[in-house]
């Protein structure tokens, strides 16, 4: 069975948020079909669509074997190591080998909303949100990652570019 | 004394997948003019993108059934 879900998001008429949780997502459907989904199943509603949210599974070996990592650093490299990594859109995967801290600088003035999930095994994971602008998101943090971004307007999955340094202890 | 304090209307939309088993998604408080070209909507967006698996990963072939339900529900108010 799948393990994804999407969480749509309208209000009715009363200006009250109504939240819809429908399991057995594909992980691999295309975020902007999933939105049209959303907007088609509102459209079965009086309602006005507020956002949709895909929700992935919290397993860590599922998880990096799903997302294709945008940087694997290893133990035996030299850090601090400073990449920078275009992130088409919606999700985007960190792989670190090792324990130590990490840094997400956007390159733009875009509030992103951030999700660092890591721990050792999906029983120790620990998840972070933060939300910024144009400043670090800092989080020492037990490797590996695994690293959630997306703008905080969730409707615009705008792409970007961000400087991420992993310093190992 | 029987008082009937609310009543829900929903729209469960029955789903086929390939390995032969069925799934459901209930749409509480639909709009009162739900048409067939809504359903078809929907149906056409799961079946072109992939969006929903079943068991065993195995695909959804599309909506094969949509009904409106209505529950009544009723407070009974007990004697002292």
């Amino acid at each position: 069975m799948a393990d994804s879900k999407l969480i749509v998001t309208s209000s009715d008429s009363n200006n009250q948020l109504v939240q819809k949780t429908i399991p057995n997502i594909n992980p691999d459907a295309d975020n902007y079909a999933l939105k049209s989904f959303g907007q088609k199943v509102t459209a079965l509603t009086d309602n006005t669509l507020s956002k949709v949210e895909r929700v992935d599974k919290t397993n860590i070996t599922s998880a990096t074997e799903k997302l294709t990592p945008l940087i694997r650093i290893a133990d035996n490299e030299e850090t601090p190591l400073t990449r920078t990594v275009a992130l088409d859109g919606y999700i985007g995967a960190l792989e670190v080998v090792g324990d130590g801290e990490i840094s997400i600088i956007p390159d733009d003035t875009t509030t992103w909303l951030v999700t660092l999930r890591y721990g050792k095994t999906s029983q120790q994971w620990r998840i972070l949100v933060g939300c910024f602008t144009s400043a670090d998101a800092q989080a020492a943090a037990t490797a590996p990652y695994d690293i959630v971004l997306r703008t905080a307007e969730t409707d615009n999955y705008k792409a970007g570019e961000f400087r991420i340094t992993i310093a190992n202890e | 004394m029987v008082d009937t304090i609310t009543t829900k209307k929903s729209l469960q939309l029955t789903l086929s997948y390939t390995d032969g088993s069925t799934g459901s998604i209930i749409i509480d408080n639909p709009k009162d003019s739900v048409a067939a070209a809504d359903i078809d909507d929907l149906n056409d967006c799961i079946v072109n993108n992939n969006i929903l698996l079943g068991n065993s990963n195995s695909t959804c072939t599309g909506i094969t059934q949509a009904e409106s339900i209505e529950n009544e529900k009723t407070k009974i108010e007990l004697s002292e």
